[in-house]
């Protein structure tokens, strides 16, 4: 059963770094396409969409063909860092984050949409600089919405499977994370281990979302 | 005191165009942009404050250039030390009345702090204008007429070469704005600051302004014989 607290640590490892790689790339993008107009705006916008509609072995597979050694991404890092991603917890943490990336994305966008451009235009008046005035109004603002997005989000990655199994493989305490190792304790027949392996996943999905309940408070943001 | 302006500017909305035409120069230091809603005057007040850029044009206030196409200047809204209350007085809903007057006056990427003591100029203007009771309070907590002073607050902390004030009566009723205006009046007196006012009610005209350029339809327009 020492397995299973491995492949949580694993999984908690995994989904963390790409709720925080997501918290930046998700929360960035999301704002530049709710303020900024440009040929081409909803055409990109179903691009970045496209992780949370296609099927997760397809979504792999892209990955599979850019990170793999052979791949653009993948040949660059082996030939200047000696890096290979490929069946590496990093890997999973890609595959997770990518995934995951239009629940930030699409919640950040909604929320910054709902800020009054007006509000930043005060602030501009007031002698703020264009970073403060995001920092100061624009992400308070909308930081609601995009926690509740960066939670989906967690939630997600928690789950993964599909493009994690394609690039980052599935070794025992290295790469498999809780869905994995269900995967193949139930494929193995060890019913005890997949027994315990789902009680695992459950509490630990329970207790996210009691973690949720208190990170988002009930009570109605300030409205003028 | 000097207000000297040219602007024009192209303005589209879906398939609506509307040509923005406007020329004044005024030494008044109170002086009131005149005309029915719809005719451009907040497109002008945000062109002066440097948060909707002209296609051609000059803003020169009290000696200052803000803005001159011909010469590639445009400062940015932010550097234009001007002290502009909006139509609806858009103050921040996620401060506090103190944090919001004080906003100006901290530099950073942090907003004042929610508690502790206020600086000495957010504490002047809590209590000139009677906000000390309500610095905690958030902006939805507060009555119409408290909004006001705070907007005003906010935009006179930093020392704000002159202030624009966009119909700074609208949002309240008529027993309010009598009283109001009398408040602003006094101020005007006692600050001596350039005020730029937008409005189309003849008592704002009576009380807050020395000068008044007409507009109407994008255009500044001859002043009328009788204001009907």
């Amino acid at each position: 059963m020492e397995g299973a607290w491995v492949a949580l640590a694993l999984t908690l490892k995994v989904a963390s770094c790409a709720t925080a790689l997501n918290l930046l790339f998700g929360v960035g993008v999301g704002y530049a396409m709710a303020r900024w107009r440009f040929p081409g705006r909803d055409l990109l916008d179903a691009l970045l969409t496209l992780p949370m509609v296609m099927p997760p072995t397809v979504l792999g597979y892209y990955l599979l063909v850019l990170i793999g050694s052979r791949g653009p991404i993948g040949a660059w890092l082996l030939q200047h860092f000696g890096i290979r991603l490929i069946f590496t917890w990093q890997a999973a943490v890609i595959a997770a984050t990518v995934v995951a990336f239009p629940l930030v994305f699409k919640a950040a966008r909604a929320a910054f949409e709902t800020v009054e451009p007006q509000l930043e235009e005060a602030a501009r008046t007031l002698g703020i600089g264009e970073a403060a005035v995001f920092f100061r109004v624009s992400l308070p603002l909308a930081w609601r919405g995009i926690l509740s997005g960066l939670l989906l989000s967690f939630a997600r990655a928690l789950g993964e499977f599909g493009a994690t199994l394609m690039v980052a493989g599935s070794i025992p305490g290295k790469t498999q994370t809780l869905s994995i190792a269900v995967y193949e304790a139930v494929q193995a027949g060890q019913d005890d281990m997949a027994n315990f392996l789902v009680a695992v996943t459950s509490l630990t999905c329970i207790a996210v979302l009691l973690a949720a309940g208190k990170l988002v408070p009930g009570r109605v943001a300030p409205r003028l | 005191m000097d207000w000297n302006v040219a602007l024009t500017k192209h303005l589209r909305h879906e398939d609506a165009h509307f040509e923005l035409e406007v020329a004044f120069s005024s030494h008044a230091p109170r002086l009131a942009l005149f005309g029915p809603s719809g005719a451009g005057k907040t497109q002008v007040i945000k062109m002066l404050a440097g948060i909707s850029r002209p296609d051609h044009g000059h803003v020169r206030i009290a000696g200052h250039v803000l803005f001159d196409s011909a010469a590639g200047v445009n400062l940015p809204a932010r550097q234009r030390r001007l002290g502009y209350v909006f139509q609806d007085y858009a103050l921040f809903p996620h401060l506090t009345v103190q944090q919001n007057i004080g906003f100006a006056l901290q530099g950073g990427w942090r907003n004042p702090a929610l508690r502790g003591a206020a600086p000495p100029a957010v504490q002047r203007w809590l209590d000139a204008f009677h906000l000390q009771p309500v610095a905690g309070l958030y902006p939805h907590q507060i009555s119409g007429g408290q909004r006001q002073r705070v907007a005003l607050a906010r935009a006179l902390v930093h020392e704000p070469a002159a202030l624009l004030l966009d119909e700074p009566f609208a949002a309240l009723d008529k027993a309010l704005r009598q009283r109001l205006r009398d408040e602003l009046r006094d101020l005007q007196a006692t600050l001596r600051i350039p005020t730029l006012l937008i409005t189309h009610d003849d008592d704002d005209l009576q009380a807050l302004a020395d000068d008044v350029v007409h507009m109407s339809a994008g255009k500044v327009a001859p002043a009328p014989q009788s204001s009907a």
